[in-house]
């Protein structure tokens, strides 16, 4: 009963017309494999390209990316009006952790084994020649950290009983600590001394060191939450300020409890997220789900086992998703633009084999077999090569990604299936169809308007879909999370460049037609073959779309990633100010200006300027209050440093009487030249500012106001330098011998950025969408020399019978080609900048290089010019490629019908 | 005695070799006199395009000699060939051979570019040939535009324009009904007429080839007369 359905397949033909078209069907199954293998491979490295970058996020977090819970301790308020020790006081602790663990359910999979803490207040240590901070912290894993008691032992209960109750009023309870043996031996101290410690409020604290220890594993877990128990901790009190830190263990820690006021030893449970399983997706269930727990349990942490929960790590993530979403914007982006060419292509290729075919097929139907039934021969060739080519390409990026992601292919797949039968079917028909051109001229106009206007509303449908698709990238982006579909905006280039290549269409035949007549009023025979062949040639579509899209294309992709190159220059270089900075410690070993000098005398370095940089400078602009960031700089040293780099020049300050001038910059206009503000410096008098000028952005992100040092200086605010900027090829050398650690490499940044993973990633992706759209563009001008191969020798073997010479048919043939080629190599390349300047926008190319706003276009001349050479040469090389074929075949073989 | 444009000695040509050699020709031998019209005749396959081919220096024969006015064609080189080809013969496909985006006067024309004859004496000639072809007033219309018999018209105006000694046609009438055919025809024995031209012509049509002032038979590659 099927089988009487189905149209009877004639399997020697089909076996016949695969065997006599091997050569272009394999090349159709080439370009579905290599696609396949592209759009297959990069949705599968973009995912973990992501969870790469997640892992690097969290991990240059740190304590940022933990999840915490909190809770507060039981009331240990006791019958006699004192309080209660409570020798539980690390049980409380697990039972936090196990309710913790419950709450979080499957997620603590991503997450590293918890951490109990339970700190104490600031305690300053008394005496000593700096400022020095103390806190008692006890930290325990699955159980306490191990270390060694050099000296002294382990903490012990200051009470006799472990539940006795201890007077609110009295002397300070006392509690036994251990320290590192890093903490003796700074603070000078041993077992059964007494820290000499007061609280916040002056109140004396009773510490007793119990032992010195070491531990046992310095990367234990446990010891990550509070570090400064090991060494002591420069700054983490504050500038100046060293924490040391006293062990508490779990017999010691009710004691604790008692020093202090019952709210001021917090009982913390820490989970670190596990940066080696955590991807995109449990990162952000994670921290969905610690965000509904936070939301759950309120505000404040509550007694009775009531817990809070707090995470940053959905800020963290919310950095790295924004990245993530700009990346597959535009790996969607440069996807689409290759598929776009892919499938322009893969026409290209069924409109030369179904052109191979034509006799076959007028014989096969007039032999009576129906259109049907070539149909379906052509359609299961078609289906065999496409899933035979598709298995290649998909196990091949199984090879390459660890993963085949099958939504991008559907296009190039339904392309590679159809296009075949589709074109084969309709030639089959137009060689058998009753229908002839209308006798009647009127008719036959009616019938061409008719073509027109049916091929002008395809036109229009293509260009209204690229209008509509620029306006939603510009809209809402083509980030996956904005919304909606992905694809429409994401075609937008792909869109665009079919819409140029339409218009260069229609514009090509006109061109032409223009050169033969300008040809036909020369004296030069050759130039009018070679333009008559070129008008003739003009009037084919598809050759026109694929070439000019892949040479658009491919220049988009070329100036993208040029474009993330210089912008990843340019953000490292406005991150540091110069090629390398400086950053001087509060209290240097040299001064200055004896620094600056020693710098600038090195080897390599052209300038060393100082400069005092404040981020967050509160200054009062029409009333209200902003934070900008203050350089103060000697002006002119600086402006001669910049006058060397390739920066923008800096305008002149001029020394006037009355407010202070600077230069601003802001990215969202909020400074503006002509503004007056008020900057009110520690310590000294408000300052009134005056905007001169405008500047380029230095530093990252925010509002920048730069004053000249000396001015301000004169205005009562000193400067303070805390930065050298150096440039030079030898800058950072020069800065690392002289300052050591303080350094900051404009080199280093930029390679730190230019190997993120996602950066990385993109511009390998763009690099070879580039080169597979410039291979399918190369790709598409032979299929189609190929196509119209044997009908232009024909004419040229014609001309030849004329007394046309084999080398100037040559010329004329290349006259033939050479327009489409140059319209590729012309058109593509103007429009591919175009789109670029149309559509890099809403990509957020920033959110990769570091720059505030978006990078600056970067035509990338190097690569347009292979571009647009790659078509010329194809032009030379098929044009000698063809002769060498066509030598073999005899001239005399023009007079027989049909030969050439 | 009219003195032969056309010396043809000996001329053998096969195709391929061994058992499956096809010889095309065989110890062809004839002579064709200036501004005569001959009819080259003979079944499909019989060698009559290969001998047209051979004269017309469009291939080259394994033996034998071919002289057209004089000059023996055999051992030129391909620029010989091709001035040979620019001078003194020419050719009328049977496909009409036109450059589809050149109109009629364009076509007519070409041979002239070639031999860069001067525009205006170029006009001139090709008006005097559009319309000793009857398409006088089809100048400016391309191929596309006309019938396959005005198309075949204007490709004999082509090969009329350079002014040659010997124009070659191979079956001209192939792809024409029978009456444009008989026009085509005409209009061939007409230029011998008027312009003087030696044509050499294969048919398989005896209508035509009672036009004709001599038919020359051929058969598995040798001559019949």
């Amino acid at each position: 009963m099927i089988r009487r359905l189905l149209p009877a397949v004639h399997w020697p033909s089909v076996r016949g017309r695969a065997r006599a078209d091997a050569g272009p069907l394999t090349l159709a199954a080439v370009v579905v494999a290599a696609v396949t293998v592209l759009a297959g491979s990069v949705p599968v490295l973009l995912t973990k390209t992501a969870d790469q970058a997640v892992r690097q996020a969290v991990r240059t977090a740190g304590e940022q990316a933990d999840v915490q819970v909190r809770s507060d301790w039981e009331y240990d308020d006791g019958v006699s009006g004192g309080r209660v020790r409570d020798p539980r006081s690390a049980e409380e602790l697990d039972s936090l952790r196990d309710r913790a663990l419950d709450q979080l359910g499957p997620l603590r999979d991503q997450l590293a084994p918890p951490i109990e803490f339970a700190g104490g207040p600031y305690l300053k240590i008394l005496g000593g020649s700096e400022p020095r901070s103390f806190r008692l912290a006890y930290v325990a894993g699955t159980s306490e950290p191990a270390v060694t008691w050099i000296s002294g032992a382990a903490p012990r209960s200051s009470a006799e009983q472990p539940d006795s109750e201890v007077p609110y009023t009295g002397d300070p309870w006392p509690v036994q600590a251990g320290i590192s043996e890093t903490a003796a031996a700074r603070l000078g101290i041993g077992p059964g001394d007494r820290l000499q410690t007061e609280d916040v409020d002056g109140n004396p604290c009773d510490v007793r060191v119990s032992g010195v220890f070491r531990p046992v594993d310095r990367d234990d877990l446990a010891w990550q939450v509070a570090p400064w128990l090991l060494d002591p901790q420069p700054g983490a009190d504050g500038p100046g300020i060293t924490r040391f830190g006293g062990l508490l263990v779990a017999e010691s820690l009710p004691d604790a409890r008692l020093a202090f006021d019952i709210d001021d030893v917090s009982l913390t449970v820490r989970f670190r997220p596990d940066a080696s399983v955590l991807t995109l997706d449990s990162a952000e269930r994670l921290a969905a789900a610690v965000l509904t727990l936070k939301a759950t349990s309120g505000s404040s942490a509550g007694r009775g086992g009531a817990a809070q929960w707090t995470t940053q790590l959905d800020r963290v993530l919310r950095d790295v998703r924004e990245r993530v979403d700009a990346a597959q914007a535009q790996a969607s982006v440069l996807l689409s633009a290759v598929l776009l060419v892919t499938v322009l292509i893969l026409l290209l290729a069924a409109q030369l084999l179904a052109g191979r075919r034509a006799a076959a097929l007028t014989v096969a139907r007039q032999r009576g077999t129906s259109i049907v039934a070539l149909g379906t021969e052509l359609l299961l060739e078609s289906v065999v090569l496409t899933v035979a080519a598709t298995v290649v390409g998909a196990l091949i990026a199984w090879a390459v990604a660890g993963g085949v992601a099958w939504g991008w292919l559907l296009p190039a797949g339904v392309s590679a299936v159809l296009a075949g039968p589709g074109f084969g079917m309709v030639t089959a028909y137009r060689a058998t169809r009753d229908k002839r051109s209308p006798a009647n001229r009127s008719a036959r106009r009616w019938a061409e308007r008719t073509g027109a206007l049916r091929r002008l509303t395809a036109e229009l449908a293509v260009a209204a879909a690229a209008a509509i698709a620029v306006t939603v990238l510009h809209q809402r982006g083509a980030s996956p999370s904005a919304g909606g579909t992905v694809l429409l905006p994401a075609s937008a280039p792909a869109l665009g460049a079919l819409t140029g290549a339409l218009l260069l269409l229609r514009l090509l035949p006109v061109t032409t037609g223009l050169a033969l007549r300008q040809a036909l009023k020369s004296t030069r025979p050759l130039a009018v073959f070679g333009a008559a062949r070129a008008a003739f040639a003009a009037r084919r579509v598809l050759p026109v779309l694929a070439l000019v899209s892949s040479a658009a294309l491919a220049t988009f992709a070329l100036t993208l990633s040029g474009t993330v190159g210089a912008g990843l220059a340019d953000g490292a270089w406005r991150s540091v100010g110069a090629d390398a900075r400086i950053d001087l410690p509060d209290q240097p070993a040299m001064t200055t200006a004896a620094l600056i000098e020693r710098v600038a005398a090195a080897p390599g370095v052209r300038h060393a300027v100082a400069a005092e940089v404040t981020t967050a400078t509160p200054v009062v602009v029409g009333g209200a209050s902003r934070q900008v960031r203050l350089i103060v700089v000697d002006s002119a040293a600086y402006r001669v440093l910049l006058a060397g780099s390739a920066r923008p020049p800096l305008p002149a300050l001029p020394a006037t009487a009355g407010p202070v001038p600077v230069l601003v910059h802001s990215s969202e206009g909020t400074l503006r030249a002509g503004d007056t503000m008020d900057l009110k410096a520690e310590g000294a008098p408000a300052v009134t500012l005056t905007a001169v000028a405008t500047t380029d952005a230095i530093g990252d992100t925010g509002d920048v106001v730069l004053a000249d040092a000396a001015t301000l200086t004169a205005a009562g605010v000193p400067m303070v330098p805390n930065t050298i900027w150096v440039t030079g090829p030898g800058a950072a050398a020069a800065a690392e011998t002289t300052a050591g650690a303080n350094v900051v490499a404009r080199t280093d940044v930029l390679r730190e950025r230019r190997d993120a993973p996602l950066v990385a990633g993109l511009i390998r992706l763009a690099w070879a969408s580039a080169f597979t759209l410039l291979a399918l563009g190369l790709l598409g001008f032979a299929l189609d020399a190929a196509a119209g191969a044997p009908e232009r020798w024909q004419t040229l073997s014609r001309l030849r019978t004329l007394g046309l010479r084999t080398r100037e048919a040559r010329r004329v043939a290349a006259g033939e080609l050479l327009p489409l080629a140059l319209v590729a190599a012309l058109g593509g390349p103007v429009l591919g900048v175009l789109l670029a300047v149309l559509t890099l926008g809403p990509l957020g190319l920033r959110l990769f290089t570091g720059q505030p706003g978006d990078p600056a276009l970067l035509l990338p001349w190097a690569g347009v010019v292979v571009v647009a050479a790659a078509f010329l040469v194809m032009v030379v090389a098929v044009v000698r490629v063809e002769a060498a074929v066509r030598r073999r075949n005899r001239l005399s073989e023009v007079l027989r019908v049909g030969g050439a | 005695m009219i003195a032969p444009l056309v010396t043809v000695r000996g001329i053998s040509r096969t195709f391929g070799a061994g058992p499956t050699a096809v010889h095309a020709l065989r110890d062809v031998s004839f002579d064709v006199e200036a501004g005569r019209m001959v009819a080259l005749v003979g079944r499909s396959g019989s060698g009559k395009t290969t001998l047209l081919n051979v004269i017309g220096g469009l291939d080259r024969p394994d033996a034998g000699s071919v002289l057209i006015d004089g000059e023996e064609i055999t051992g030129l080189d391909e620029d010989g060939l091709s001035q040979l080809r620019r001078d003194k013969v020419s050719y009328v496909f049977q496909t009409f051979g036109l450059i589809p985006v050149l109109s009629a006067a364009e076509n007519v024309g070409a041979p002239l570019r070639l031999a860069r004859t001067p525009a205006a004496e170029r006009e001139q000639r090709v008006r005097l040939l559009l319309d000793l072809v009857g398409l006088a007033e089809h100048a400016e219309q391309r191929p596309g535009e006309l019938s396959g018999g005005q198309q075949q018209r204007v490709a004999i105006a082509r090969a009329l324009a350079a002014s040659p000694r010997l124009l070659i046609a191979d079956e001209p009438t192939g792809q024409l009904d029978a009456d444009t055919g008989r026009s085509v025809m005409a209009l061939l024995r007409g230029v011998v007429e008027s312009e003087g031209v030696t044509v050499l012509v294969s048919t398989h049509d005896p209508v035509m080839m009672a036009l004709a002032d001599r038919v020359v038979r051929i058969g598995d590659g040798r001559l019949e007369q």
